[in-house]
């Protein structure tokens, strides 16, 4: 399928692309792989995209003890697994990076564009043919919601699989505009609302994302359900962190979060409570497990697996993060 | 809009007339005529058109042409030399790991991009290089015994 008409800017600098974005109407470009696919479905016609991927010196990644880890706004997701620190220290970043549609997407997908993706609904990422059969929805600018009939706002679902990740390790972002720049919690990137997911104006962009650095006894890991081992995205995807302390492996503190459970990855709130002062097992982590499953919402809107079936794998696949986080934690 | 266009394709410079909403598989297959590289899906789930820019797999379809200025760019075209098939090439020939052939160059950039990193991979290796390249007739086995041949000088 063929993209609409739109001009193609380059930036130098972040300053710059900010400033072409603006003038209104133009979309920032990182790998392109959630933009140029929802182009061609006529879901975003901008007048113009201004490619990130020509500024120079933004795809670093590096590690102290002293900043943690900083991430460029155009590292992609290969780098990040590829990246010695973040495979020592950040198994869940790797895990979740490693497990984003393809080779090729991973190669061509920014870290950044990954926490930015857009919400996806079964009724928006369709071409505008097959979904002129329908009055448009919330998020195609009308006044409906094709999944949650008769709702006020868009159920649209947040896919993105190292969101949840970087959340559980307590990561932030530095976002840069016309107007300065500020750094704010990886958790106030998104609105809750699926048809603007994130809460960014028009001429801002994620310039770095920044993780704490690896506390002692801790770990992290993720892991998703999906039909196929490549290519789909998550239909419940489960990142969890924890740090034990004592010989006996006491959990100290456990951090969760789900993707693909809400229209915002969502960290599973007092979590830590029910588990704190005990021995990790899976008998202690059944009402983390459970308060993992009533938090999720999943609703009808993507395809492979109904929402009951996608809410009970919450608990599921919160246990298998959980036993990951466990094996880095536990190993010294 | 049309604008001057310079693209390094298989070691060679072309510089095309190219509307800025072209896709670098547009440009390639229509401005170019390197239509090896082809258009299955056109939404980045197939790996049809994988091509490499600066020596990775990459989907041509989801590339705006001009953003691949100043790369690399190796399709199917530059993996024979004189007239030599590349080694995953013929192995794809003698182990029949080609039916219709429509995923055939993909499936085959994205095994150079694993070989030239990985001379000797695994085999759960291969099928992970391999995993955004779908083929709709060979049932991948072939494909796999193939690429394992091809990096065992077999
Ligand atoms: C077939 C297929 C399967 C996929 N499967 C998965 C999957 O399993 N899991 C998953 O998480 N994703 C998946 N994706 C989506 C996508 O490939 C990845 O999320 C990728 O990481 C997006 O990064 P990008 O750099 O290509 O983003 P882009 O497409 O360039 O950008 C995505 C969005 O973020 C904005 N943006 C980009 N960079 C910045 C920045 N620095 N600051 C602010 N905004 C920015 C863009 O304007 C755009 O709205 C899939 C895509 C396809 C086509
Ligand atoms: S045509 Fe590019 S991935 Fe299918
Ligand atoms: S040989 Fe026909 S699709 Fe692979």
């Amino acid at each position: 399928m063929k993209l609409p008409r739109i001009d193609y800017l380059e930036a130098k600098t972040l300053p710059e692309a900010c400033a072409l974005l603006a003038q209104g109407d133009v979309l920032a470009c990182a790998g392109g792989t959630d933009l140029v696919p929802s182009m061609k479905h006529r879901v975003k016609a901008p007048r113009a995209v201004v490619n990130l991927k020509a500024i120079g010196g933004l795809d670093y990644i590096t590690y102290s003890e002293k900043d943690g880890l900083r991430i460029g706004a155009l590292a992609t997701l290969r780098d990040l697994q590829n990246n010695k620190s973040v495979q020592q220290k950040y198994p869940a970043l790797v895990q979740s990076a490693a497990m984003v549609g393809t080779i090729q997407l991973q190669n061509m997908g920014t870290v950044a564009g990954n926490l930015c993706l857009d919400t996806r609904c079964y009724y928006y990422n369709q071409s505008s043919f097959w979904r002129s059969a329908r009055p448009a929805c919330y998020k195609a600018g009308g006044e409906v919601c094709h999944v949650v009939k008769r709702s006020d706002h868009c159920w649209a679902c947040y896919s993105g699989d190292t969101a949840p990740a970087f959340m559980v390790l307590g990561a932030k972002v530095k976002v840069v505009g016309s107007k300065g720049e500020r750094v704010i919690a990886l958790k106030q990137l998104y609105s809750g609302d699926g048809q603007k997911p994130i809460a960014l104006a028009a001429d801002e962009l994620v310039a770095e994302i920044q993780v704490p650095a690896r506390a002692a006894g801790s770990g992290s890991g993720y892991t998703k359900l999906r039909i196929r081992k490549a290519i789909d995205f998550p239909l419940m995807g489960a990142a969890v962190w924890m740090q034990l302390e004592g010989k006996a492996g006491v959990v100290k503190d456990i951090r969760v979060a789900l993707t693909a459970a809400d229209s915002a990855p969502i960290e599973v709130p007092g979590a830590a409570k029910s588990i704190q002062g005990k021995p990790y097992s899976e008998e202690n982590l059944a009402e983390v497990m459970e308060a993992s499953y009533k938090k999720a919402r999943p609703v009808d809107c993507v395809i492979g697996g109904s929402p009951p079936y996608r809410k009970k794998m919450a608990r599921v696949f919160v246990k298998r993060a959980a036993n990951l986080a466990y094996q880095q934690a536990q190993a010294k | 809009m049309k604008r001057a266009l310079k693209l390094t394709v298989n070691d060679e410079d072309y510089e095309v007339l190219a509307d800025t909403h072209r896709t670098l598989l547009e440009v390639l297959r229509d401005s170019l005529g390197l239509t090896g590289s082809k258009e299955g899906c056109g939404f980045g789930a197939c790996g049809a058109c994988t091509v490499l820019l600066d020596g990775k797999a990459n989907l041509a379809c989801l590339t705006l042409a001009f953003s691949a200025q100043g790369k690399q760019i190796t399709t199917i075209e530059g993996l024979a030399v004189n007239g030599k098939l590349h080694p995953i090439q013929d192995a794809a020939v003698r182990y029949g790991a080609i039916q219709c052939g429509f995923c055939t160059p993909g499936w085959i950039m994205s095994a150079k991009a694993l070989l030239d990193e990985k001379p000797k991979p695994t085999e759960l290796e291969v099928k992970t290089a391999i995993s955004g390249n779908l083929c709709r007739c060979t049932g991948y086995v072939k494909i796999i015994e193939s690429i394992i041949a091809a990096s065992e000088g077999k």
